[in-house]
C-alpha cells in the first residue's frame, strides 16, 4: 500500500498534475495524493458516479468498456484510467498538456498494477 | 412515529435512487421525484426531472414533474425576496420579484409589484420595461387594444427615462410595425440602428422598412382597435420579414454541412450534433434512436455534473478510449457535438472541429 502511495505522490510531482487518487468503481479510496482544495471522498464518489454511469450507458449501447476517459473543464482536467479492479484518477490544471505527461501517467498506472499484484499475492 | 416514517421514506429513497440507475424509465424518475418532493428536496427533484428528460425527452409525466418542482422553487424564492424587500427595498429586488411572477405567469402580481416599484423608484426604467413586456405578451396573445396601447406607453416611458435603451426601441419598433404604425416604427428602428450598428438584422429591417410606403400619420388608437376587429396583426415580425427568417434554416444547413465534413474524416464512424431533444446525425447512424446518441447524452450530462461538483468548472470536452475506439464529446449548455471514431484516429483535430461547430452554432443562435 505504501508503494501505491509513493507512486501517487511521485505522480503529483509531474508538472501540471495537481493530484492523483486510486479508487474502486464503487467509490472506495485505495490511496490518494490530492491537493487540499479537493476532498478525496468527494472525488472518489464523483469518479464512481462517472464510471458507473458511463459503463452502464456504454453497455446498454452495445459499445463495450472504456479504458480511459479524459474530461476537460474550464478550471481543470481529470483523467480516469481503468486498471482492472480500480481506477487511477489524475487531476491537472486547465493548462496542463496531457500529451506531455501521458508517459508518466501510463508508467504510474503500470507500476500501480504491479504493486497491486504484489500486495494481493 | 414521525421518525419511523421519515426513516421509511429515506429507505425508499435509497431504493429508488438505485432503481433509477439500474432500470431507468420515466416512472422510476417520477417516483424518485415524488419522494424528493415529500422530503422538501427541491433541487434534487429538479435534477431528477432534468436527468429523466435527458433520457426520455418526450415524457409528459417528467415535464409535469419539472414544472411542479420549478413552481415550488419559485414560490420559495418569491418568499425570500419578499422578506428582503420588507427589510431593505431596492428597485433591483422589485425587478427580480416581478421577473419571478412573469416566470409563474401571474400577471396580476407582476403588475402589482411593478406598480409598487414605480411608486417608490419613479426614475427606474426596469419595472416599466417588465410591465410593458408582459402587456405586450398579452396583446400578441389576445389582441386587446388596451394591453397594446398600455405597452406602447410603458415602452415610451422607458425611453424617456433611458433614451439609449435598445430593448425598448426594439420592442416598440416591432409592435408599431406589426400593427401598421410604420412611420413611428421607423423612428425607433433608426435609433436602434444608431445604438447597435453591428446588428445586421436591424440594418436589414431598416432597409426593408425604408422601401415601404410610409403613411403621413399614425393613429395608434385606430390601428390597435383595427387589430382587435380584424383578429390578426396586419404585418408579420419585422426582423423576420427583413431576411432574418432564413437564419434558422441557414444555421441548420451550416451545422449539417460542418457535421458532414467531420463525418468524412478518415476513421470517423458516427457524428452527431444534439441540442436539447433534437439531433442531427451523419455517418453510420440511421436516426435519432441510435444508441450512440443516448450514450453521448448520458456521458455529457454525467461529466457536466461531476466537473461542477469537483469544482473544476464546466465540462467543455472529453475523449473516451475503449473497445469501441474513441468517443469525442464537446459540449456547451444544452448543445453537444460528438463523434465515434476508430482506434488510432487523431482526436485532437476532431475535438477542435467539434468545438468550432458548437461555438458557431451558439453564435448564430445568439
Amino acid at each position: 500500500m505504501t508503494a501505491i502511495q509513493d507512486i501517487l505522490d511521485a505522480l503529483r510531482e509531474v508538472p501540471g498534475i495537481k493530484g492523483a487518487a486510486l479508487v474502486t468503481p464503487d467509490g472506495i479510496v485505495i490511496g490518494s495524493s490530492l491537493s487540499a482544495t479537493l476532498n478525496t471522498d468527494v472525488v472518489a464518489g464523483l469518479a464512481s458516479f462517472l464510471i458507473t454511469t458511463t459503463r452502464r450507458s456504454l453497455r446498454e449501447g452495445g459499445l463495450g468498456k472504456f479504458t480511459r476517459f479524459v474530461l476537460q473543464a474550464t478550471n481543470g482536467k481529470v483523467m480516469l484510467i481503468d486498471l482492472g479492479d480500480s481506477f487511477l484518477v489524475v487531476h491537472t490544471d486547465q493548462f496542463a498538456r496531457l500529451e506531455s505527461s501521458r508517459v508518466e501517467v501510463e508508467e504510474a498506472a503500470r507500476e500501480i498494477q504491479r504493486a497491486s499484484r504484489v500486495n494481493v499475492s | 412515529m414521525k421518525l419511523l416514517n421519515r426513516l421509511r421514506i429515506w429507505k425508499e429513497l435509497r431504493h429508488l435512487e438505485a432503481k433509477v440507475r439500474e432500470e431507468p424509465s420515466p416512472s422510476t424518475f417520477v417516483d424518485l421525484g415524488q419522494v424528493y418532493i415529500n422530503l422538501g428536496m427541491l433541487n434534487e427533484t429538479l435534477a431528477a426531472a432534468d436527468e429523466g428528460l435527458r433520457l426520455f425527452p418526450n415524457s409528459a409525466e417528467l415535464r409535469k414533474l419539472l414544472k411542479f418542482a420549478k413552481r415550488k422553487q419559485l414560490d420559495g424564492r418569491i418568499k425570500e425576496l419578499r422578506q428582503r424587500l420588507n427589510k431593505n427595498a431596492t428597485a433591483k429586488l422589485y425587478r427580480d420579484l416581478a421577473q419571478l411572477y412573469v416566470e409563474l405567469g401571474d400577471f396580476g402580481s407582476v403588475q402589482g409589484t411593478c406598480e409598487e416599484c414605480i411608486r417608490r423608484f419613479p426614475q427606474d426604467p426596469g419595472a416599466h420595461l417588465i410591465l410593458a413586456r408582459t402587456r405586450l405578451t398579452n396583446f400578441y396573445r389576445d389582441m386587446t387594444p388596451r394591453d397594446g396601447l398600455e405597452a406602447v406607453r410603458g415602452l415610451q416611458r422607458v425611453i424617456e427615462l433611458d433614451p439609449a435603451n435598445a430593448t425598448a426601441h426594439r420592442l416598440l419598433a416591432e409592435v408599431l410595425y406589426r400593427t401598421g404604425a410604420v412611420r413611428s416604427a421607423l423612428v425607433h428602428l433608426e435609433r436602434l440602428h444608431q445604438l447597435e450598428p453591428q446588428d445586421n438584422s436591424v440594418a436589414l429591417a431598416l432597409d426593408n422598412l425604408r422601401r415601404q410606403p410610409i403613411p403621413a400619420h399614425d393613429d395608434l388608437e385606430v390601428l390597435f382597435h383595427a387589430v382587435e376587429a380584424a383578429g390578426r396583426l396586419p404585418y408579420g415580425p419585422l426582423v423576420h420579414e427583413s431576411g432574418r427568417g432564413g437564419a434558422d434554416e441557414g444555421s441548420v444547413g451550416h451545422i449539417r454541412e460542418a457535421l458532414a465534413h467531420i463525418a468524412e474524416v478518415r476513421g470517423v464512424h458516427k457524428a452527431a450534433y444534439i441540442r436539447g431533444a433534437k439531433a442531427l446525425v451523419k455517418g453510420d447512424i440511421k436516426d435519432g434512436r441510435d444508441a450512440f446518441l443516448r450514450v453521448v447524452r448520458v456521458v455529457a450530462k454525467a461529466a457536466q455534473r461531476a466537473a461542477r461538483r469537483m469544482d473544476i468548472g464546466n465540462f467543455s470536452k472529453g475523449v473516451m478510449d475503449g473497445e469501441f475506439g474513441h468517443i469525442c464529446v464537446c459540449c456547451f449548455g444544452d448543445v453537444i457535438a460528438a463523434v465515434l471514431c476508430a482506434a488510432g484516429t487523431p482526436t485532437d483535430q476532431i475535438l477542435t472541429d467539434l468545438q468550432e461547430l458548437v461555438a458557431s452554432s451558439l453564435c448564430e443562435r445568439d
